[in-house]
Parts: structure tokens; sequence; C-alpha cells
């Protein structure tokens, strides 16, 4: 791309060129307006005027994109009750199509209670992605409020063999009632719907866009997997940031040729829709790869739990990191001790590492195992000595010290070390209060 | 020691315990009637207060319940003592019913509560609890106040009526900036009653409308309550965000009616009508009873004759502190600034051994105090434990602290509605009470000296409010385009006109506005004859309700970084600069570093046996006239006619910056020392009244030499000083700059100026009652009884000199007098038309004027 080398003096140049070029940049010859005074006091006002075309194409150099004019390619006009929107729909036959190092075929070898543990979530234990509906949009802001509109609405899903991606589109705000309607019956249709931080903002933003409208919202009570929430555990402190763009490139092997970064969306719209040049182009792919990557993102974390994929090969990501999610979603003391374990040998360090020391040592205490108990908090304590986990191991110890093993002495020495370290941390007033009762009883009893 | 009658309050130490004893024994016997006796039979009190009035004792009119309201609501209200109705509640609630808009205006304490929540609640048994209001509150805490009284009610209604009334679901909450994120959810989808204030409404509701689809579906009732505060700018951005309310609740296809209360005002339904934009039903005979009221004017006395000087009205409250206050009955003094709270509090306090009070008895109240010590007076005031509160007209609105039995007014609030709204709060059923009104050295307060019976008679204040305001309509505008797309229509004659918008119809250049706002800023798409919101941005978070309510300046203490209290960030220039002191309830703390931009400022306390007072200095330029009235003088030979005097109206950029403070002694009032403040200007852009006269006029009135500036500056100072007579306004809601030679105008002119940004609409209505103005001014200085001027009329003879009273009211007597003044075309006679005045240099106004004066003629 020329653009990339491009100096700034040829930059600005250009753009000038552009703006000057632009119809639409000139004032109109004839308007009714305000009262002069008035446009006077507004054009004062105008600090918080939004960003106008010039500062987003000074940001273009490095996407890839070029700027069209007009409609975007391979828009079919559909039309329901509301009136007629716009859609690009693209199918692709599910065997064979490969989106990064994984295949679409992948989605059928998802355990469902693989993707449940790890988004937390018993709802999903029945998931079926080839009957859910995947999901992402592009909005004219992240402010929120009833004057962002979502004028892009990604969804892709499974049709038999053929895989479905469907972007509905405005090409006026007028249309946002007719097309709303349309991703309403689309996703009301699927059993579960799938998305990357959905549950945070697409879902709200859809619904409210469909309350102001009047089409009827169709998420309640329909099962939600956001996808954020359980790729976040099983790769934090691996990846550089929780962006879907990461994980599809450190989980999925997948790199994007050329993309349109987020923050440039908005303005796309706004440009087209005054009739200057735009970067839809650019939007729409980034909004149908978004799709697909949700779609493979789901297919990888129904193989976590295994750690291989369907064909036996290991699979892709942070192997330390998905012990620890796996631990922390297990539901019984051996499992999470097994993961505790496998966490550790694996390599994971820093607070991580010394987080599950505590972990490890608890649970061998909890499950009787006194002598391997003994070791791990001997072991915890050696490398956390400082830390503040090290209140949870003097107290844990002190535990073990008392009942199993019947030190008391040394039961009492521990929670006195607990007590100053909790108080030299500044630990809240109910913690030290606790390990204080437990100091006093256990002195009283030492010295009786 | 302590007498058994004492109640040990909070931090009393006992410390004063012994000394008190005797005088508290002795006071705790006073009441209002006693106190009134012995004011008017001691000297020197005999002789300082002026003028007693009384209102007899006045009986309750009752009727009986309106037939429509539902007779399990009627049960509640009978259980909670209201056998029957006063005559206004019982109107108020029949046309409530009967689905008219309705504005109750009748004083404090009249009852005003129930005229609304009984149509609400019959709103709720009849739709079986999916009807929904909206309670709209000035304060915080007003809404808190009554959610709780709304949840007892409802409480009630279950209790007696559980099956058949539903009531068990129904929800009463408060949405304000202190309801958690995690309540609000619950809160939308299940507040049948929610509470809230406008700002709230504004940048949080509205804009955010589609989670709220509930309420607005079902509104029925919007509750607005004391709209008499809803006047000036933000009176009239309340206006707009209402305007946008309605709107929406329409898009989801209700029709919500208003429920609205208000002080005592003149013309309440004007002020209805233009606050709601429709017909309002208004019910304001008060048929509420009241005990015998006494009223008292007291005015300090002079303290030197030959400069015309009286005493300080803080000083004498203090003194009459002796008369008024005691442990037997409860006193609150109202004062005009925060700064007066503050250091009547702690004068209240170091004497309050003799008043027979512990110093935990007395209490300071003000905005800017932290919340948990405004509840904590609040419930002191209540239980009775406090017995003397210093306060502004924080306490002016109706938060709940019970009635009280002696008001003393430190100075004129600047408004009946305000005088009648302190008043109301004394007086306990069956008993008497007495008010008690300071006269300050102000020409307003002086002038109630000599015509006391301005006060009790019919309020003549007008509300300002102008919902049209181009520069508030247009940021509303906006921040409804955000809400909802707006739609229009062309007519034949390709005159663009909003379809169906029913709420903005009727303002002025709505069309015009959503063109600029999509062609010129671009916040807006037009497509076809709609326009839609267009830009990634939330309108409502730039558009302030009224000057300084978001920005308000946090006071720290250094260090600990502990909140002592807030400021608004106009003030704060002036209040929290480095070196200031900063007062709370008597504590001293001084400010050792103000961050500006964060708005925070960081103090550490001190013994301070000062105060300060800083001064700033004011720069306006004049940016467009739009009106002009102007008159000539009448011809003395046969030379043609020179002009006399011109009022205009405008729009002006003002510079304000502060310059120095004072340090002035507690008690001695002496000046001990100065500092320079280093703080950016504030900028405001503004609405003017100006007033200019011809070198002619100026010469023949004999102003000259060197008294021309003062005497004209005092003219000045008494035009803003009377203002509030005609203008709902405080005097300091008016900025004043005088020039014996404006460099726009090239002759004597005076700017009184909204202080607000863009102007609220004060400036016109002087405008327009600019002759009233000058006579009431006039009748200030003719009847001040010193011989050169005094500060009581044009400043004393020391800065007026000793022919400034005579050149200032013989300006006022030609001002007031003579020919009525006529329209006039704003720009005529002044140079560079085409710049408006914005770009020119000095030179070229200076000398312009003088023959341009003459060549239209």
């Amino acid at each position: 791309m020329g653009s990339g080398q491009e100096s700034t003096r040829g930059k600005l140049a250009r753009l000038r060129r552009d703006r000057e070029g632009d119809p639409s940049a000139q004032p109109p010859a004839q308007r009714r307006g305000v009262p002069d005074w008035l446009a006077g006091h507004l054009a004062r006002r105008a600090a918080s005027r939004p960003a106008g075309p010039e500062e987003e194409s000074g940001a273009s150099a490095d996407h890839g994109w070029v700027r069209t004019c007009g409609d975007p390619a391979g828009l079919t006009v559909e039309s329901n009750l509301f009136g007629p929107y716009a859609v690009r729909r693209e199918e692709v036959a599910v065997s064979g199509f490969s989106h990064g190092s994984f295949t679409l075929a992948e989605v059928e070898h998802a355990a469902p209670g693989a993707i449940a543990r790890l988004a937390c979530d018993p709802g999903l234990s029945s998931i079926d992605l080839r009957r859910a509906v995947f999901l992402d949009t592009e909005t004219t802001g992240l402010s929120g409020g009833a004057g962002v509109y979502v004028y892009m609405v990604g969804l892709g899903w499974f049709e038999g063999e053929r895989y479905v991606s469907w972007q509905g589109f405005l090409r006026s705000p007028g249309e946002e009632a007719a097309m709303l309607q349309a991703v309403a019956e689309i996703v009301g249709r699927a059993d579960h719907l799938v998305s990357f931080f959905g549950k945070s903002f697409d879902r709200h933003r859809l619904e409210d866009k469909m309350r102001i409208v009047g089409v009827e919202p169709p998420f309640d009570g329909q099962p939600h997997l956001d996808l954020y929430h359980p790729m976040r555990r099983l790769t934090r402190g691996a990846l550089m940031d929780g962006k879907l763009q990461t994980m599809e490139r450190e989980l999925l092997g997948f790199h994007r040729a050329r993309d349109l970064p987020g923050r440039l969306a908005p303005a796309a719209w706004f440009d087209y829709l005054a009739g200057r040049p735009h970067l839809l182009e650019g939007v729409f792919e980034h909004n149908r790869e978004d799709v697909l990557t949700l779609t493979v993102l789901a297919a990888h974390l129904g193989r976590a739990e295994v750690e291989l994929r369907a064909d036996g090969e290991a699979l892709p990501g942070p192997v330390a990191q998905r012990a620890r999610a796996l631990m922390e979603t297990s539901s019984s003391r051996e499992e999470k001790l097994e993961w505790a374990e496998r966490a550790l040998r694996r390599g994971i360090d820093g607070e991580d590492r010394r987080r599950i020391l505590v972990v490890r040592a608890h649970l061998l205490r909890r499950l009787g195992r006194v002598d391997a108990a003994r070791l791990a908090y001997r072991e915890a304590l050696e490398e956390a000595v400082d830390d503040p986990a090290a209140v949870e191991l003097f107290l844990g110890a002190s535990m073990l010290l008392e009942r199993p093993i019947g030190d008391r002495g040394n039961a009492l020495a521990m929670a006195q070390r607990a007590a100053r370290l909790a108080a030299d941390i500044g630990r809240p007033r109910s913690v030290l209060a606790k390990i204080e009762r437990r100091v006093l009883r256990l002195s009283s009893a030492t010295t009786g | 020691m302590q007498g058994e009658n004492h109640q040990i309050g909070p931090g009393s130490a006992g410390e004063t315990g012994a000394r008190t004893g005797g005088a508290r024994r002795s006071r705790s016997r006073l009441g209002p009637e006693g106190i009134a006796e012995r004011l008017r039979s001691v000297q020197p009190w005999k002789g300082r207060v002026v003028h007693w009035r009384t209102a007899a004792a006045r009986p309750a009119r009752t009727r009986s319940w309106p037939t429509g309201l539902d007779p399990r609501l009627v049960d509640v209200l009978q259980r909670r003592g209201v056998a029957e109705p006063y005559a206004h509640q019982a109107e108020a609630i029949e046309r409530a019913l009967a689905g008219e808009d309705v504005l109750v205006a009748t004083p404090t304490a009249s009852g005003k509560t129930v005229c609304y929540t009984a149509p609400v609640l019959q709103s709720l048994l009849e739709s079986g609890g999916t009807a929904r209001s909206l309670f709209l509150y000035p304060t915080k805490a007003l809404s808190q106040d009554q959610t709780v009284g709304l949840t007892a009610l409802v409480e009630e209604l279950v209790e007696h009526h559980g099956d058949s009334s539903g009531a068990r679901d129904w929800h009463a909450f408060t949405y304000d900036g202190d309801t958690p994120p995690s309540v609000r959810r619950t809160l939308r989808d299940r507040g049948h009653m929610v509470l809230t204030n406008p700002y709230m409404l504004h940048q949080g509701i509205l804009p955010n409308h589609a989670k709220w689809a509930e309420l607005f579906r079902e509104l029925r009732y919007i509750v607005v309550d004391e709209v008499h505060t809803l006047s000036g700018v933000f009176g009239s951005s309340v206006a707009n965000v209402l305007r946008r309310l309605v709107r929406i609740a329409r898009h989801y296809g209700a029709d919500p009616r208003f429920l609205a209360s208000s002080a005592t005002v003149a013309d309440p339904e004007a002020h209805a009508v233009r606050l709601f934009g429709r017909e309002v039903s208004v019910v304001d005979e008060d048929a509420s009873p009241s005990g015998k009221r006494i009223f008292g004017v007291v005015e300090p006395p002079v303290v030197n004759a030959v400069a015309g000087l009286r005493a300080n009205a803080l000083e004498l409250a203090r003194d009459l502190a002796q008369e008024v206050a005691g442990p037997g009955h409860q006193t609150i003094f109202f004062c005009g600034r925060r700064t007066a709270v503050e250091v009547l509090t702690r004068y209240l306090k170091e004497s309050a051994s003799r008043l027979g009070l512990k110093p935990s008895e007395i209490r300071g109240y003000r905005g800017g105090y932290l919340p948990d010590m405004r509840r904590e007076i609040e419930a002191g005031l209540k239980s009775g434990e406090v017995k003397v509160v210093v306060s502004t007209n924080a306490l002016e609105l109706g938060v709940d602290i019970g009635a009280l039995d002696v008001a003393v007014l430190v100075g004129y609030p600047g408004s009946q509605a305000s005088f009648w709204q302190r008043a109301g709060r004394v007086g306990r059923r069956g008993r008497a009470s007495l008010v008690l009104q300071i006269a300050r050295s102000e020409p307003v307060d002086q002038f109630l000296v000599h015509h006391p019976e301005y006060l009790f008679e019919a309020p003549r204040e007008k509300l300002g409010v102008d919902p049209d305001n181009l520069v508030l309509l247009s940021e509303h505008v906006k921040c409804a385009a955000f809400e909802l797309p707006f739609h229009g229509e062309e007519s034949a004659v390709g005159e663009v006109a909003l379809r169906g918008e029913l709420e903005f119809h009727d303002a002025p250049h709505v069309p015009e506005i959503l063109d600029y706002l999509a062609e010129e800023s671009g916040f807006l798409h037009r497509r076809d004859d709609a326009w839609y919101w267009m830009a990634d941005a939330y309108p409502a978070q730039d558009v302030s309700l009224a000057g300084g309510d978001i920005d308000n300046v946090l006071i720290l203490e250094q260090g600990t970084e502990r909140a002592i209290g807030e400021t608004d960030r106009e003030s704060s220039i002036t209040t929290v600069h480095e070196g200031a002191i900063y007062q709370v309830q008597g504590v001293t703390w001084r400010v050792e570093r103000f961050d500006y931009k964060n708005r925070r400022a960081y103090v550490t306390e001190v013994e301070s046996d000062y105060y300060t007072d800083a001064q700033t200095d004011t720069e306006v330029r004049v940016l467009r006239l739009e009106e002009r009235l102007g008159r000539d003088l009448a011809p003395v030979d046969d030379s043609s006619a020179a002009p006399d005097y011109d009022a205009w109206r405008g729009e002006v950029h003002v510079t304000t910056v502060a310059t120095i403070f004072k340090k002035i002694r507690f008690y001695t009032r002496e000046n001990v020392g100065a500092g320079d403040i280093h703080l950016p200007p504030e900028e405001l852009d503004t609405e003017s009244f100006v007033l200019t006269l011809s070198e002619e006029a100026a010469d023949q009135l004999g102003l000259e030499g060197g008294d021309r500036g003062s005497a004209w500056r005092a003219v000045g100072e008494l035009l803003r000083r009377v203002a509030p007579l005609f203008v709902r306004c405080q005097p300091s809601d008016l900025g004043l700059s005088s020039h014996v030679k404006s460099p726009h105008f090239g002759r004597p002119t005076i700017f009184l100026y909204d202080r607000v940004q863009g102007g609220v609409g004060l400036s016109e209505l002087l405008f327009q009652a600019h002759r009233d103005l000058f006579g009431a001014a006039l009748d200030v200085v003719s009847r001040c009884s010193c011989e050169l001027g005094c500060p009581a009329c044009v400043g004393p003879v020391a800065e007026v000199g000793p022919q400034g009273k005579a050149v200032a009211m013989r300006l006022l007597a030609h001002l007031a007098g003579g020919a009525v003044p006529t329209e006039r075309d704003p720009e005529e006679g002044l140079a560079d038309d085409d710049a408006g005045g914005w770009d020119s240099n000095e030179d070229s106004y200076a000398q312009a004027p003088r023959g341009a004066a003459t060549e239209g003629l």
C-alpha cells in the first residue's frame, strides 16, 4: 500500500484536495437559516463538535482499505411489515472452509459441557452450535443512549451443510425498524445466541433500539453464550489483551489480510450517509470476519476441557492458563487439585502461581492428605512469605497443625504470624477479628 | 449542673454546662408572642422595629372528599387524621381526577403533597397497578423525603385494604446520582413512582429512554414540585426538558398530565403555561388554618449620622439573637450568602452560653455541606435538639424540618416568593409565630422599610421563564434529536414545519435549528423530511441546565483527601482561591492549593481570626444589539432635536477575573491584609440591558467633572439593586458594568447583564420595565434621609463626592420623567454596521457616534 509511505506533507496536500473536491464540504448555497446571532452563538459553542471527515482519513494510512462511493456492493433489498431493508448475504460450504487453522466443521465436536462449565452458565449445558446464531454489531458510538445507531448487524448460522453469513445494513436511518425486525426474527429462531462481549454491549444496544422502534426484542429467555468471559478465563495473563483479534490470532491462527479499526466504523457510515467517499467495504469485511471468528472460537471453547482438537491434535493456546481456568471451574476437590497440580507443572507464574499454591495446600488439607498438605504449605510459604496470600497460608497451616497434627504450640505461632501480617497489610477489621479469635482460643488452650 | 429538661446534644462535652444553666432556665420560657411583646416595649428594639403587622389566626376551610376518589384512599387518608380535606386540596384532586393538568399554588405547609399523591395512587388503583408516574423535585433531599412518604402511604393501603388494593407490588423509588447502578435496573422495570430531579431526567433518563420504556408506555402523571424554583435559565431549560419528556412519552403512546405545586407567586397560571406548554388549571386559594403570625421589620440604627452609615445587618442579627434565641423554642436565621451563614454561626456559637444554649444546639446549614451533615442537622431540627439554625436559601424549599417558631431574615431575600417561603418555616399548629425582617443598607431593603406594605400585598414579581430562548432551545433540540428523530413536512409554499411534534411545534425556528445542526455542526443527518442524530457524541453531557450545576469544585483536606464540602465553579474563583479562608460550621480552613483544572481545592484547618473577601474585575464587550428604545431631548431653541437616552437589549461577552482578596477580621471587620489571586478568567456570552445617555443630555444634567463617574456608577448600582422588585432574581443574578464613556457607544453607558451563559431573558424583562426601574430607584434616593449620600442609596459621600447624590437624583428624575421612548433601529447612529462591534478596534467607536448621532435625524 502506497499510503503507508506517503509523506506527511503529501498527505496533507491530498487531504486538502479531497476536501475541496468534496461538494458536501461546501456550505449550501441557499438555506433558510437560524438567525445570524444564534448561528454565531452555536458556532462559538461548537467545542464538542464531532470529528470531521479529514480526521478519519488522516488515520486511514495503514488499515489497507480505500474509500468507495455510494451503496456498498452486493446488497439485496428485502422487506417486511416495517418496510425495506438491505442485506449482504453469503453462503459457504461448511466442509473445507477454514478460518485460520480451524475449519467450520469443527463446531460439530464442541462439547456443550465444556462450554457451560467455562462460561459458568448451566443454561448452556445443552448448547448446539449448529443451532445457534452468531452475532456482532457495528454502531455509531460506544457512549450508549437513544442516539446511537446499530447500523450493521452481522449474523452467522448453519443451514445443513452450508454456513450463512448475513449482514443487515441501514442505507438510511429510516430503515432501522425493518432491519431490526429481520434481526429479531432470525435471532428468535435460533436456540442459542453467541457473541463476544454481547451481554454487556450488543444485546443492550439492539434491545434499546428495538424498543424504540416497536420491535419485540428476542433476547429474554434465550441462552446467550458471551465468549468474552470464558475466553478471557482461558487466556488471562498469557495474551496481551482480551480483544477478539488477539484471540483469533493466538488461538485460531487467523491473521486478517487487512482490517479496519473498529473506531473508524461510526465515521464510515456518517461519510456514506453524507454522500462522501467512505470505508464501508472495510466495515463489512471486518464485521463478517468477526462473526466467523466467533463461530470458530466457540468450537475452540468446546474442546478446551479435553484439550484436544477433533482430530486428536493438541488444542492451540496457553496451556498453563487453561489448567488454571479448569481448576477454577472444577466441581470436585479431587479434580480441582489435579488441575492445580497441572497448572503448576505447566509453569504458571507470578501471582497466579502463588494463588494456586495456596489453593493446592488448602485442598490437600481438606482432602485429609496431611503430609502432602504440610509439604504444600511449606513450599507455598517459602515462595509467598511476603505476599498477602501468606495470611491464608499461615492460617491454613495453623489449622493443619491444630487439628490433624495436634501441634497446638506451632498452630498458635502460625496464627500469630497470620495476625501480624494481616495487621501489617491492613486487612479489614472483620478478618483481623477472626484471626484474633483464633489466636486467643489457641493461646488459652496452650496455656491451659 | 445541667437542668433536668436538658437534652444532651452531640458534642456538648459539658464545657458550657455550668455557665449555661442559669441563662438556660431563665430563657426557657421565651415564646414568639412574649418575644414580640418585649421587642415592642423595650429599648433599643422598640425604636428599631419600624413596622409591626399581625395576621390573626385563621381557621381551616374544609370540604368533603371528592366523590370520584377511591374509598380505600379516602379511608387511608382519614386514618392519618385527615377527616376532610381543605377546600383547595379537594378542588385540586377533583380537577386532576377529571383529567386536567393542575397547579396548586399555596404557601408552605398548606398540604400540597396530597393534591398529587391522591390522583397518582388513584391511577394505580384504577389500572390495577400498571400506571406509572414520574416526580420531579428541585433537590435530592426533597425526592428522598417524598419517597419515604409515598412508600408509607402504599404500606398503609396494603395494611388496611391488602388484597383489594393490589398495592403490595407498588414501588416508589428515588432515582438520582446516588442510586447504585445495581438497583437501577429493578427500578426501571418495577418503579411505579419514580422520584428524580431535572438534572437526572435531562442527562440520565431521557437520553436512555429505551431502558425506561416501561415507565413511558404507562406514564399517567408528571408531578413537578415547587415550580416557582423553575425560573430563569434553570426554569427555561427545565421547560425544554419537559418538552423532551412529553415528546418521548407520546412516542410510546402515553399522554401524561402535569400535577404541579408552587409557592404563592404572581400569575402562577402564566408561569405554568410557559413551563408546560399547555393550559393548566390553577388552584390558589389557601384553605389551610394558621396560627397567629406576627411580622416585624427591623432597621439597624444609624451609627454615623454624617456618613449616613447604618449598623451592619449581620451584627444586628447577632444582637437580636439575645432576644429571639433560647432553649425553649426554635429559631431560624436566613442569610443571603454562604459566608454570612458561617460568620453568624460562629458568632452565635461563641455567645451560646448567654443565649442559654450549648454550641452544639446552634448549627449552620447551606449548600456545599456534605449530605450526611445536612441529614443530621435536619433530623436535629425535627427532633427539637437543634435550637438555632443559620441557613441560606437551602432551607427555603420543602425539606422536612418540622415547623419552627421564630424566623429572622437577615436582609430581603430578593423576592416575595422567597420571603413567604422563608416566613413559612415558622408557625406550629395552634401557636403564634414571629417573623423579623432585618433591613440591610441596601436600596431594596430600605425601600421595604418605607414601603412595608409591599411585602404583604399580592406578589408582583414575574417569574422569568423563556422556553423559546433560542440558545437554550437549540441545545435542547439537539438533545431531543439524539433521543428521537424529528420529522417535518413541506407546505405548499415550500416551508418545512415539524410534523406531529406537538411539544416543539410552537417553538420558533426549530426546522432551521435542525438544518443548522445538520449542515453546519454535523450533528444531524437530514434525509427527506426527517432529521436523525448522526454523531458519536452524547449531547446532554455538554448541556447544562443552569450555570455551574455540573462542574462543582470539591474541597478536600490536604493530606488526607477527606471531603470537607463543595462549591460551584462560578463562585470557586472567589471562595477557594489560594489563601482564601473557607468556613464550615464556624471552623476555619485555609485553602493551600486550588487545582482549578481538576476542580479540587486543598485546605488545612487553621485558627483564623479573619475571613476573606475576594474582588473581581469585569469587562463587557458588545456582540450585537437587538432592540432599542430611545427619545430626544426637548429642543431648547430652534436647533434640531438632540438625542437623550437610549435603552437597548443585546448580546455581550463578559470576561471576569478574580484579582485580589482582602482579609477581614471577625467582629471588628477591619481590613488586616490582602493577597493576589492568579486564576484564569471566567468567560460569559450573555444578554444585556444597556442604558446610554447622550453627551448632550449628560451636559444638561451636569454629569461632569469628578463626580461624573461615581454618580453614574451609583445609578447603575441602584438599578441593579431595585431590579428584583420587577424581575424574579437576586441582585447577584445581574452583572453590572458602567462606563462614563464606553468604547462601544462613546457615551455614558450602563450594562446590566444576565450572569448566566447564554442569558435567560432577565435583560429583556429589564428592557421592558426600565421606566419602572428608574422610578423605583428615584424613590429610594429621594426618600433616603441622608444628606449627601449613604450606602442605602447612592453610596457614602466618600465614594460619590459631595455632588454625587444630587447628580444621581437629577439623572434618575430625568430618566423616569418626560416622554416615553420609542422604538429605534438598534444599529442606527453607531459605527461599523457590518462588524457589529465584535472585531472593531476602539478608536473607531470612540469618535464615530457623535457625528453619527445626528446624521439619521
